[in-house]
Parts: structure tokens; sequence; C-alpha cells
């Protein structure tokens, strides 16, 4: 990978971890998110673990979110009482999907369309992923006093796939902001 | 505002999605069904005449919510029918389309309950 591609994978890996902040800080969690350098840890055994892609020319994300039990339920919007199993899976799945969703809206300012797909949920285990060529994996991390989240995020990006910040112009509104009501 | 008697259906493949709106409009004095998907959501509306509003997610299995919007609004009985969009998207051509389509406004998760109220107060207000 060359210092030109490096600096293009760098942006998403940016884009993700700024996403992340602000989707945490939605409900409630202020927390630092930590780089984790060289390889993947291989110890968080999450409580539950979902995995949700997006694509778009020349362009391929993966989003790995690994979050313990008593921290999901803790950001859960009805907050922690009487959640059940299937409802703290299902927030796990919503999570990532919100997550990429705003990386998503990060890369329209970039000029670029990514598809999201539908999250799909593992429970229970410690799983990791493994790159293939070309790919770009990083982990990230957070801390806090009802558990732990360990995010990990996998860029494939097309050679000739360039990301520049656009300038907005007023006839060019490219994205609604996030938790903005539009009545038409 | 009384709200008694006014239906709202919500169109989500999120489980929470479904219960934090619930749970706002419930508390408003809002009457509420829930669908899954699109597919479920386009034959509740065609099973439930006088549904106040329709608050629908886009990024869902089987049918998604720019397309159940297509298939509602096709039908001339649904001329009329509010759907309000739910949603992560946020990209201005999406909301111009859901727009163009019929949809009566767009709503960036994550809301705030108060605001989604305020809304749906808004767009069911009877003249």
């Amino acid at each position: 990978m060359n210092a030109c591609d490096a600096a293009h994978h760098q942006i998403l890996h940016d884009l993700y971890v700024q996403a992340c902040g602000d989707l945490l800080s939605a409900y409630g969690l202020t927390v630092q998110i930590q780089k984790h350098p060289g390889s993947i840890r291989a110890h968080h055994a999450a409580s539950y673990v979902s995995v949700l892609s997006a694509t778009g020319e020349g362009i391929r994300l993966s989003s790995m979110f690994k979050i313990d039990r008593d921290l999901v339920a803790s950001l859960h919007p009805l907050g922690p009482d009487g959640t059940s199993q299937a409802d703290l899976e299902d927030w796990c799945r919503e999570l990532n999907n919100q997550l990429v969703g705003r990386v998503k809206n990060k890369l329209l300012g970039y000029g670029r369309i990514v598809m999201v797909g539908i999250p799909v949920l593992l429970m229970g285990t410690n799983v990791n992923p493994v790159g293939e060529a070309n790919s770009e994996i990083r982990e990230y991390s957070v801390e806090s006093a009802q558990g732990e989240i360990t995010l990990t995020l996998s860029t494939l990006l097309a050679h000739d796939v360039e990301l520049w910040e656009e300038q907005s112009s007023p006839a060019d509104d490219a994205m609604m902001a996030e938790g903005m009501i539009a009545l038409f | 505002m009384s709200n008694q008697g006014k239906t709202v259906l919500i169109v989500d493949d999120s489980i929470a999605v479904r219960q934090h709106v619930s749970l706002a409009l419930r508390g408003a004095g809002f009457e509420i069904m829930l669908a899954v998907d699109g597919i479920e959501g386009a034959e509740m509306i065609d099973v439930t005449p006088g549904l106040a509003l329709v608050i629908c997610d886009i990024n869902m299995p089987n049918l998604n919510g720019i397309d159940m919007l297509v298939r509602v609004k096709s039908k001339p009985e649904n001329k009329a029918l509010q759907v309000l969009m739910l949603t992560t998207e946020a990209q201005t051509s999406l909301v111009k389309r859901a727009k163009e389509l019929g949809a009566v406004g767009w709503i960036v998760k994550p809301f705030k309950s108060v605001q989604l109220v305020q809304a749906v107060e808004h767009l069911t207000r009877t003249p």
C-alpha cells in the first residue's frame, strides 16, 4: 500500500472513529475510543457481536461491533431494566446499523455513496476478523463501568479511489444533519 | 391536545426502535400498530383504513421503506395517507425522492422522543 492509499484508508478510519464517538454520545456514553496498534486482540469474548458491510464504487467497509451484555443494556433507549435477550440482540444490531449509517452519511461529504447491508448478529462468541489482501483492518475499543466495546473496521479501496472532502455550496446540500426533522 | 383515536403504524425492523417510538407515542395518547418490514407494513395499510400516520424506516429486509412507499402510494386510496420516514439515511437525493413519492417528512436517527411526538402531533392535527 502506497502513502496515498494509506491516507485514504486513514480517512475512512477517522470517519468511523468520529461516527462511533458521536453515536455513543447520543446514547449517553461519552468515552475515549482507543486504537489498538498492530494485530487484532483475541481476548474480548463479548456477549453480542454484530457484523455489517457497506459497499460503493471502489469502496468496501465492514464493521464488527462487539459489546458486553451490561453495556448494551445500559445503552438501550428503554433503559437496562426489563429488556429481554431478544431486545439486546436487536439493539446490538441496530447500534452497528446506526454506526455504519453515520459513516455512510459522512462519506457523502466526500462525494461517495455506499449502500449499507443488513446487520448480522453472532452471540456468545470469541470471533475475530481475518483480513483479505489489500484490506486495512484496525481495531478500537471503548471501556466503561458497564463493560467494553470492541470495534473492528475493515476497509478495502480500489487503487483509483481517492477521498477528498468536498466544499459545500448552497446548491449542494449533500445531507441532512443527524437528529434533524424535516416536514415537507 | 387529544390524540385519542389516532392510530400510528410503525414500520421498522429494529425491535428497539419500534419500542422507543411506541413508548413515546403511546405516552402522548396515540394508538400504535407495528410492522417489521415493508411487506408487512404495506399489508397492514391495505387492511387498516383511517391510519393517522405511518412512520417508516428505510433500510429493512424484504422490502425497504422507499419501495414500500412506492407500493403504497401507487394505490389511489392511499393518496392522502401520511408517511413519515425515520432512518439513519441523510442523503438529500433520497429525501427528495421520498418527498416526490408522497412522504410528509424525514427524521434522521437517533431521535429525541419529545421532538418526535411534536412532529407527529403536528402532522396528525385535525382542523
